[in-house]
């Protein structure tokens, strides 16, 4: 998936965030590479998996 | 003792030097104050410097040593801090321009804790702002790494680096959220240790991401790091999330040796392309040490390891670009560039992206513990490469793949300790053929921060990386 700049504005603006146009690059990059990267997780099988915040002192999750 | 001499020590040589009574607590902390005064111009680890007061009590604690009280266990030992610790009174920064008023009023409990235990403190830390990392024009100055200037400290507990590796304080506290601590221990050659989670109370740390932000002791030695682990651990009612799990002396099993345990080199985090040739031989020879120490070495495999970088950006990024929510909106100029487009990034990820890292961050830690039920100790490098040059690290990026090269990939290293909770230390490993510092890393299971000691302290006493003195201080 490659993030375009208009993406990136438009999210921006829904989230109510102001970007600089000479920084619209370097945001753009790094979400760019971001979502890239985590979109690597798709593979993972996470179905019986629930996020936590606070592991457990010694039991599994 | 000369000044050097009495700056070069140990804070557990200071303790016993302070306490025999052969040195005076007054005399080591002006000790320092004269370093600071000559060399932090250059070096830039210190925002602040809180000279009368230290000196002051320092005299508060020499008169209690001549009373014959019992001043704790850090007596006398002239200690500075991460500018993210509350401290009343006192300026504290965050590294950044939007908290250059900010004073609290109360000490954070880890503050709190080390000036009931006899410590000085000397004053607060330049860090990289907000605690992240990659700020390029920190407010106060860019700190300098002693082994190379052109390099570095490592981020964003840089101050705590510096000031160790140049002998400007006895002992460190950093903080930990993704490496913070660890990283610029090794890139400085110090030692950092980022402990189980819910070890030491992070009540009056301004936070980073809250659910892995850690306090981290930083020192010259791994004897110092579990002197400091001892003080700081423990329950705070001020923090609910903090163990009741009994506080050990750290110290007590640390010479045991490593006889009987089994060492596991994490696969995934040595056999990539793109770490430093020097830094692979460093690791490699380590695991040749604990074999020789009597160590039971072999390889464990944690398949999601490489991933650990983008899943802690992907859940601490997106958690610290919503507690900065304020920040962003109102006074996005008072951040440096980095921090803003960094969190601005994240701010953008969609719940679905978020939800899928936190429940990878879930799956990491079972990987983690399986291997540990296999190993008492993983070891892995703390950082693929040594000190990058500052430029190299502050340059803007020039497409997702540089952003991937240059920001995930070291992440991972450390991050999958922070994200599964676990505790590591990252100790002197050598050094590079430029003289630069390489952090060998060790994590272990919840609570068995005595193991990490034990086989770092075998590590540490069996090689000479922590004797060496950084070129740049060394005639000073």
């Amino acid at each position: 998936m490659a993030v375009d700049k208009e993406t990136v504005q438009k999210l921006a603006q829904l989230a109510d965030i102001e970007i600089a146009s000479d920084e619209l690059d370097e945001v753009t990059n790094r979400f760019d590479s971001l979502m890239l990267e985590l979109d690597r997780l798709k593979e993972l099988d996470l179905t019986d998996i629930h996020p936590v915040s606070i592991f457990p002192e010694d039991g599994q999750i | 003792m000369n000044s050097t001499d009495i700056a070069f020590l140990s804070a557990a040589d200071t303790v016993k030097a302070v306490k025999a009574r052969e040195l005076s607590p007054v005399d080591a902390v002006q000790a320092y104050l004269e370093r600071i005064d000559r060399l932090d111009t250059r070096l830039a680890a210190y925002i602040t410097v809180v000279r009368e007061e230290a000196l002051d009590n320092a005299r508060v604690v020499a008169d209690r040593i001549q009373r014959g009280e019992d001043v704790g266990p850090l007596a006398g030992v002239p200690i500075a801090v991460k500018d993210q610790y509350w401290t009343k009174g006192i300026l504290t920064t965050n590294g950044s321009k939007v908290y250059k008023d900010f004073v609290p009023d109360e000490d954070s409990t880890v503050i709190r804790r080390l000036r009931d235990a006899g410590s000085i403190l000397l004053g607060k830390l330049n860090l990289s702002e907000l605690a992240m990392g990659g700020t390029q024009n920190p407010p106060w100055g860019i700190p300098a790494n002693p082994w190379n200037f052109d390099c570095t400290p490592g981020e964003s507990s840089s101050g705590s680096g510096v000031a160790l590796a140049a002998h400007l304080c006895a002992a460190s506290m950093g903080e930990d959220t993704g490496g913070s601590g660890r990283g610029p221990a090794s890139y400085c050659g110090v030692v950092g240790l980022r402990p189980t989670f819910t070890r030491v109370s992070r009540f009056g740390m301004t936070h980073m991401c809250w659910f892995m932000d850690a306090a981290s002791p930083m020192t010259k030695t791994v004897e110092d790091c579990a002197l400091m682990l001892g003080v700081i651990a423990g329950y705070d009612e001020k923090d609910p999330y903090t163990s009741r799990k009994p506080v050990p002396d750290y110290t007590a099993r640390m010479r045991e040796g490593v006889q009987g345990l089994r060492i596991g080199l994490i696969k995934e985090l040595h056999y990539t392309e793109d770490m430093h040739p020097d830094v692979r031989s460093a690791i490699e020879a380590s695991l040749e040490k604990f074999r020789e120490l009597g160590a039971e070495v072999k390889e464990v495999s944690i398949p999601l390891a490489e991933l650990a970088g983008a899943i802690f950006v992907g859940v601490a990024d997106t958690e610290g670009a919503g507690a900065r929510d304020e920040i962003l909106r109102n006074q996005p100029g008072d951040l440096d560039q980095a921090s803003r487009t960094r969190l601005q990034s994240a701010a953008l990820v969609p719940a679905k992206v978020y939800n899928r890292a936190a429940k990878a961050r879930v799956l990491l830690r079972r990987q983690v513990m399986e291997a540990l039920n296999d190993v008492n100790v993983l070891v892995s490098p703390t950082s693929p490469y040594p000190a990058p040059k500052h430029t190299d690290l502050t340059a803007k990026f020039e497409n997702a793949e540089d952003v991937r090269a240059r920001f995930f990939f070291r992440r991972a290293y450390t991050g999958l300790y922070s994200l599964t909770a676990l505790p590591a230390i990252s100790i002197p490993g050598g050094f590079t053929g430029d003289g630069l510092p390489i952090g060998l890393q060790l994590g272990a299971a919840p609570f068995a921060e005595e193991t990490l000691f034990r086989t770092a302290y075998a590590y540490e006493q069996a090689t000479p990386w922590h004797t060496r003195i950084a070129p740049n201080i060394q005639d000073n």
